[in-house]
């Protein structure tokens, strides 16, 4: 196994390697294991991508599933409608956009997520209102998911359709139909909630 | 009891799923990314929130006993080849099969006869002991098992994998049986008597954990 860096605009064939470092555009039209990903540039790949660390500053393209140890997304991480994240630890700055699932032990996210379901153990989603009131108008809320699963959630700026878990803090600036919860839970003044289900004690 | 597929199965919500085991949502969903839980056992419904998840209830419920009581003991990747059919051995040989006390010692002698071979998927382990018990069990003759045993094999490999269940009746003098998928019980005429039926699921696991040294690669 080794090492693979492209530094123009190029093709990768796939395969089995130490560490891929992306640092133009580059393409990929099958699998890629990998002891670590470095995407500083561009990347477009449609096979699966299994490794230990995936770093992505630049815009990474993926139109099937990606599985990782830890995933750190300070760019922007596209995926295609069914394909999904699975990964023990997800960090995030920048956007992460997928029509698929997002299933992993922690998801520290301050930028934006646009996902069908989140799931998890520990899912904190802080997504701030844009300074330019007229990105506001247009983008009320800057994360939009399906449904969101996990012993412990933590919300701003979040709109969802579904949020079930254990202990559950719905901070500012978040839209959610229907809530689920078994343990604790605290709702900011400032949003709205439609429907809550469950035995849980309410924190104000 | 609910309908899925066309068919009535023993289903059980993720919620009361997790008040009865006493896991956590990251516990569950840690356990299906490490395949510990396959993916088909999430079984989504249109409810009124939306969607809800559902699980075959046995199913789920002695596998997520399993993984707790060997979770202390075992690698989650370790507890994925004892448990997951996808990451196990998938050929275990006649020799093999001798160290497993469950099967019947004379079935056992007539295996690569019937079977035309001598190594055996995971499914078809489960089926020989499975049917070594109901042999044992309903004092079944070598010759009756024999011959039940050979009219199984093609129904069970057709089938391929242990999330079936297989029904043993009897009907005049001759032992049948009669396979369906997802463990949905089979229903017979006042004129057939059901003996027994083989979980091949429940016997898989159990046989992978008693017997972790032939499974493990």
């Amino acid at each position: 196994m080794g090492d693979f860096i492209m530094e123009g605009i190029g093709k990768i064939s796939g395969g089995e390697f130490e560490s891929v470092k992306i640092e133009g555009v580059g393409n990929c039209s099958n699998n890629i294991k990998a002891v670590s990903i470095n995407i500083e540039g561009v990347f477009n790949c449609s096979g699966e991508i299994d490794t230990g660390s995936l770093y992505c500053e630049g815009v990474a393209n993926f139109k099937a599933n990606i599985r990782a140890k830890k995933i750190n997304v300070e760019g922007v991480f596209n995926l295609s409608k069914f394909a999904k994240i699975e990964a023990s630890e997800i960090i995030c700055e920048g956007v992460i956009k997928t029509g698929g699932e997002i299933s992993t032990d922690i998801l520290d996210a301050e930028g934006c997520i646009e996902a069908d379901e989140i799931v998890g153990d520990k899912i904190k989603i802080c997504s701030h209102k844009p300074k330019h009131k007229i990105i506001y108008w247009f983008n009320h809320f800057r994360s939009k998911v399906r449904v969101i699963e996990a012993t412990s959630i933590e919300l701003y700026g979040v709109k969802a359709h579904t949020v079930n878990g254990k202990d559950i803090i719905i901070g500012s600036n978040c839209m959610i139909e229907n809530i689920d919860c078994s343990g604790t839970l605290y709702i900011d003044e400032s949003s709205s909630v439609r429907n809550i289900t469950g035995e849980y004690t309410r924190k104000y | 009891m609910l309908r899925y597929g066309g068919e009535f199965l023993n289903l059980i919500s993720k919620k009361d799923l997790l008040a009865i085991t006493g896991i956590s949502y990251g516990q569950l969903y840690r356990w299906k990314r490490e395949r510990l839980i396959p993916e088909e056992w999430f079984i989504k419904q249109s409810s009124y929130t939306g969607q809800e998840t559902f699980f075959p209830r046995e199913q789920v419920l002695s596998r997520i006993n399993s993984i707790l009581e060997l979770k202390d003991s075992y690698s989650l990747e370790e507890l994925a080849k004892l448990l997951s059919p996808e990451t196990s051995v998938t050929q275990i040989s006649i020799n093999a099969l001798r160290d497993i006390t469950e099967i019947n010692s004379e079935l056992l002698k007539i295996l690569p006869e019937v079977f035309k071979r001598e190594q055996f998927e995971i499914f078809e382990v489960a089926l020989i002991v499975g049917l070594s018990q109901v042999v044992e069990k309903e004092s079944i003759s070598n010759e009756l098992s024999k011959s039940l045993l050979s009219r199984m094999i093609s129904p069970a490999i057709a089938k391929k994998n242990t999330n079936v269940l297989c029904t043993i009746f009897r009907l005049e003098e001759e032992y049948h049986a009669a396979f369906s998928v997802n463990s949905v019980a089979v229903s017979f005429d006042d004129d057939i008597e059901a003996i027994d039926q083989i979980n091949l699921r429940e016997i898989s696991d159990l046989i992978k954990l008693k017997y972790k040294n032939l499974f493990m690669k």
